[in-house]
Order: C-alpha cells, then structure tokens, then sequence
C-alpha cells in the first residue's frame, strides 16, 4: 500500500500549491459599485486573483467524485495554509479519507528563486520523502479539478477579454473569455480556452467553462454558498463537471478559518510526522 | 516469556488509552483532547508457488491478518499508539495468535519530541535498500516484498531534538531482537534451539544516533548506529560425538550518511554506509567482514501518470581474503522500476532488481486496483532467474539464485478502516 501510494503521492500532489486558493478566487471585499463597469477585464481577474488580506487558512476540503454509472468515492483532507512576508506561502495537507491513506500528510513550502520544497510523509513507511514537480494539468486526487483549477490562479499566462455582463442565479456577473498565452500551458491544462462568469460584487468565480484543444466544451465549473468568512468571501461549494466523460466532482468547503495566527512551525517536516 | 510481558505491556497501555481518553473526554468536551480513534486493515493474502520445487513445500500459503490500531491525544502534548495483528483467520492457518505490533507514548516539548515504547525508526532514502537502517530487525518470512510487511517493531526510547534547523534524534534499544529468517529451501536454516540470541544486558543493548538537516533543498543527514547485526552466523565445533553447527549474533557498527533532492520532474536519492564487524581483520569466515554499502537512485514523473525509477548499489568488502572468503569481494545490484496509472484506480507496476555479479533478477509485475475507497486488490508475480553459485551451492547465496524455486504468484486483498 504505502509503495502504491507513495507512487501516486508523487504524481498527484507534486503542484498542489494552495488549496487555500479554492478560495482565493474570492477573497476581496465587494467593489465598489459605483465605476465597477469600468473595470478591465484585466482588473477584474487581478482582483480575483489578489489574495490581500488572508495571511492563513485552514479548513477541511471533502470531495464526492461520482463517475458516469453514478458510483461515487470520497476523499477528504484537512488544509492549513500561510503566507508569509515575502509572500512566499506554505501548505500543510492531512489526508483523512479514504482509510487507506489517513494519515498521510503533505507540506509544500515555495522558495524564492528555486524550486518548492515538496515532502510527503507517508505513516507505512514513517519516513518523509522529498518529492519532485508534477503537471498542473494533472486530476487532483482523481477528482475533476486538475492542480491548475485548485491552485493560485496564474493570471500571467493568459489574456483575458470581457465579453459581456449576465446574471447567474440572480447575481450581476462580468463574463470574460481567457486564452492560454503560449501553446505549452495548452498542452499542459488541455484547455484551448475559458469562459468565466465572475460575481461583481465580492469577484468570485461563481461558473466557468473550458474548451478543449479542439475547441469543443470540456468541463463546467459551478461554484456556490458564497459566505463572508474573516471580512473575505468564500465559495464553499464547487461542482466540476466533465461534459465529455460524464463525470463529476462536488467539493465542499467547511470549517473554514482565516487570519487565525497559524504558528510557522507548524510548516515543518516535525510537524509533518505529527 | 516475551509475548506474555509484551500483551500485559499492551494491555495495561490501552487501559491507560481508553481511560485517558474517557476522563479526557468528559472534562473537556469537544474543546479538549481527542476521542479514542480507531483504524486498521483487513488483509487476505494467498500465494501460489509456480515451477518444479520440493514436494514437502505447500503449492499455496493463505495468509489473513486483522491489524487495530488506536491512538489517543491524552493531553495537548501526549499522544499514545498501539495496534496489533490477529493473524491465521483462516482455515488453512496453523497456529492462529495475536501478536503486539507497536505500542508508544509520544510527548512532545517545545524543541524535542520523546516516543517510548515498541516502534519502528526507519532510517534511510534509498528505495527498498537503505545501508543507514538498521535499528529495526525484518521479518523475511512472509514472502512480502513490501516494507511495511517486514519490519519489525522493537522497544526503544527515542528522543528528537531540534536546534537552529538541525534535528538531533538518539535511540536507546534495550534488548537485542533478531531477524525472522526466511523459510526457503536453498537459504541456510538454523536447528531449532541451536541460535544463541545476546544476553539482555546493559552491555548488550543498542543505541543509535542521527543529525539531519536541508539545505537549499538538499536533505542531509548522518548517523551512527551501535548494535548486532539481525542475522546469525554459522559456527562448527567439534565435540565427542561430532560436530555441532550453532548460530551466533556479533556485534555491528555502522556509521553512514544519506542525502535527498529534487529538480524539475526528478528526485535524486543517494545512501552510504560504512559496516564495522567483529571480523576487523576479514580473517573469520563465519562473521561477516567489515564492508562499505552505497546506493545512488533517481526518480522521474512523466506525464502524470508514468514514473520511472532507477537506482545502483554496492556493497564492498574493505577487508577480504580470498583464501577464506567464499563471498565475493563486491556485488552490485541495479533496480529499476515503472509505474503507469491507466486510471485513478488502476495501476500497473514492474520492478527488476539484476545482481551484475551473479547474473541473477528479481522479477516483480503487479497490477493494483482500488476497487472501491480503502479496498485494494493487488495481483502479482515474483520471479527469480539464475542458480545457486555451483562451487559452494547453497552456502554463498548468490542474490536470487538460491530463490529459482521459489517464484510465485499473489492475490492480496486489503479494507482499511
């Protein structure tokens, strides 16, 4: 079991930067309404980006991934993330369902000018081992997120374009279309493009859909029970949806705490054992 | 004599986990300490021998064992551990029992971390050989390849300081406990009675020493360890009515380093270690010489779902006679493993191990599949290539040519809870 899973360990945590940005993507407060129409579509995606004002995070994550026939698993795991100063963040990750894997825990620590520092412990082996890079466009977990749909949004590698303004479930949201700037992070995410349909009051991410390399609709992204957590504002319950497989993934946020003081030792390979 | 000692050790530890976690509970609610938790596995383990091999070996062995394990945060810095295995579930199983796995106390300081009790201390980054671990003995009987199957808790009192980014750990092993040796016709066996285990004495017990640290990303560490080595020797004496062959454990130091890092898709692992034996001139042919051991491995993750890993080691006598010495001087095993996931629940292994030296692998195929969350099945083969080495035949064991009869198949069964 623990080769098994120090095996997949490897392949599938290796970029997990920030759960903690499940959220990130609606951190900010409410714009201001007045001049909010004259945003950018590159404001706009700037301000779900930003994650100013969260210095940490912890909360329990629980995915149900239900397949085509309608079978479904669980996975669930316990999160504590920190930013620090330098604004390099850290993640701490606590597996706690399936059984078979329980106790496992991974830290990733980002450095400046190098790579993460990536260790995984594993309870059958009671050893810590370092681990290397994975794609981003990767499942995470075996769910219908890949690394690149959980991680901190990397605005940089697209251009983006507002498309129009529409209402979803009652909510005023700004639609923008995204394109992968450069044919690597195509092939990387498997995504041609994106449509987002971004909350005009607290900048979340409240639906998404992706085109594939062929142009035809992949996965949809729904995302709900918006609340106010810590003066930030969360989605705590997000469903993926892929159109082509027919699968889908509900992940659900709880517990979740921010800005309560988490202590930098607990970032570190002892903690990590404990 | 042991067990007895162990179970009553066992038991008193989940009174102490239970009533701990009770009063706990009920002073302190959900604010307080956590309840009693509660896991473990269920596995069912049969194996088929294949090819032409002695007819007083069964052709298939079952195996089911039950593990518990129960932990208790007794205080905000006191932890306790303990499972233990219910083995021979079966019909086939001769001799059903219950054997005490690990059981420990953890408290935890602001710069140390102390575990007393039966436990496990894995030392080492080499992938299946690691030179710098030896403080727990193995259990080879099982026929698992697999780690976890073979390591065998001992008592120890452990004690991890951490000071200005470098983790100092010593470990105290009061007694002695040795390998379980493998049951496999062409390997050396042991007349019952006749393996004279040390004494359990001050003198005689084991302590080990580390001191670990990053830099940049470079994972460091060395140790040392004072003990026996876990796998006896063969002595001949000759008395009035003939010889006697016996078994003895000897003494063993080991001083060694190991260090990890990752760059991009790979990780890079290398392991060294330096083996000082009784035989300090190489002049004994029954105790092992003194001898450097290294392993250097790297690992590469392709695409996500393909990972490959490679790894060489060595272990070479640094005192050898060839007059005496029925062993080589060196031998050199090269590993190589792939790993493709065809889904999420669906993987496929193989791994060859090949002593360069003796012309002999070790074959391991294995597909495993999650048929449902924490229920796995696991099937496989283990294949042995190569032949005993014809000028000593079963007393050089070559790497896995005294195992050629010995290849097999497995279905392994595992629910965790």
């Amino acid at each position: 079991m623990s080769r098994k899973f120090s095996r997949k360990m490897i392949t599938l945590l290796t970029t997990v930067f920030l759960i903690a940005a499940l959220a990130a993507a609606g951190v900010l407060p409410p714009a201001s309404p007045a001049g909010a129409e004259e945003l950018t579509a590159r404001q706009i995606i700037d301000r779900v980006a930003d994650d100013k004002g969260i210095t940490d995070m912890s909360s329990k994550v629980t995915m149900r991934i239900i397949n085509a026939s309608g079978q479904e698993r669980v996975r669930s795991v316990t999160m504590q993330s920190k930013t620090g100063a330098d604004d390099l963040g850290k993640v701490l990750m606590r597996f706690m369902a399936p059984a078979d894997v329980k106790g496992t825990a991974f830290l990733n620590i980002e450095n400046k000018g190098r790579d993460d520092d990536r260790l995984l412990y594993l309870p059958a082996l009671r050893k810590v081992r370092r681990i290397s890079v994975s794609g981003r466009g990767g499942s995470f977990m075996g769910s219908d997120f890949t690394y690149a749909d959980i991680g901190k949004p990397k605005t940089e590698d697209y251009t983006y374009r507002l498309l129009r303004s529409e209402a979803v479930d009652g909510a005023d949201t700004y639609v923008l279309e995204s394109i992968p700037k450069d044919k690597q992070t195509v092939a990387d995410l498997n995504i041609s493009k994106a449509h987002l349909w971004v909350h005009k009051d607290y900048f979340v991410i409240v639906k998404a859909l992706y085109f594939d390399r062929n142009g035809k609709e992949l996965k949809l992204l729904t995302a709900g029970n918006l609340q106010k957590i810590g003066g930030a504002w969360f989605a705590l319950k997000m469903e993926m949806k892929n159109l082509q497989a027919g699968t889908r993934t509900v992940l659900v946020l709880e517990e979740v705490k921010v800005n309560s003081g988490l202590p930098d030792d607990l970032f570190t390979e002892r903690s990590l054992q404990q | 004599m042991r067990n007895v000692r162990w179970l009553i050790f066992l038991a008193v530890l989940l009174s102490l986990t239970l009533a701990t976690s009770r009063i706990i509970y009920a002073e302190e609610g959900a604010a307080g300490s956590e309840q009693l938790k509660l896991g473990g596995y269920l596995k069912l383990d049969t194996r088929y021998r294949l090819g032409e091999h002695d007819e007083s070996v069964d052709d298939m062995t079952t195996g089911t064992t039950f593990q518990l394990k129960l932990s208790s945060q007794v205080a905000q810095n006191v932890k306790t551990f303990a499972s233990l295995n219910v083995q021979g579930l079966d019909a086939f199983a001769e001799a059903p029992g219950i054997s005490f796995q690990e059981g420990y106390i953890d408290i935890h300081g602001k710069n140390m971390d102390l575990r007393a009790g039966k436990q496990i201390i894995a030392w080492g980054t080499g992938d299946g050989i690691n030179p710098t671990d030896n403080i727990n003995p193995k259990d080879y009987s099982t026929g698992s390849l697999d780690l976890e199957d073979q390591r065998i808790a001992i008592p120890a009192l452990k004690l991890d300081y951490y000071l200005c980014g470098i983790t100092l750990e010593g470990a105290w092993i009061p007694y002695f406990m040795p390998a379980t040796l493998p049951d496999v016709k062409g390997l050396p066996s042991f007349p019952e009675g006749l393996v004279h285990e040390p004494r359990k004495t001050l003198n005689n017990s084991e302590y080990a020493l580390k001191a670990s640290t990053s830099v940049q990303g470079v994972d460091l560490s060395a140790s040392y360890f004072s003990g026996w080595d876990d796998w006896p020797t063969v002595h001949m004496t000759l008395s009035p009515t003939g010889p006697v062959m016996s078994g003895d454990y000897h003494r063993l130091q080991v001083a060694g380093a190991d260090f990890s890092t990752a760059y991009d898709k790979f990780t890079f692992r290398g392991e060294a270690a330096y083996f000082q034996t009784e035989d300090k001139d190489g002049k004994d042919p029954a105790i092992a010489n003194p001898h450097v051991q290294y392993v250097l491995g790297t690992d590469y993750s392709y695409n996500d779902n393909l990972t490959l890993l490679a790894q060489f080691s060595q272990e070479i006598k640094t005192k050898y006679d060839k007059a005496i010495d029925l062993e080589r001087k060196s031998t050199s095993l090269a590993m190589a493993r792939a790993s493709y996931k065809f889904t999420e629940y669906v993987i496929g292994e193989i791994t060859g191990v090949y002593s360069i030296d003796d012309q002999a692998s070790l074959i391991n195929p294995e597909l495993s599949y999650d048929l449902a969350d924490a229920t796995n099945l696991k099937v496989g083969a283990v294949i042995y290539t190569g032949a005993p080495d014809p000028a000593t035949g079963p007393i050089y064991m070559t790497n896995f040519g005294n195992l050629d009869k010995e290849d097999q198949l497995y279905v392994q069964l595992k629910y965790s809870f």
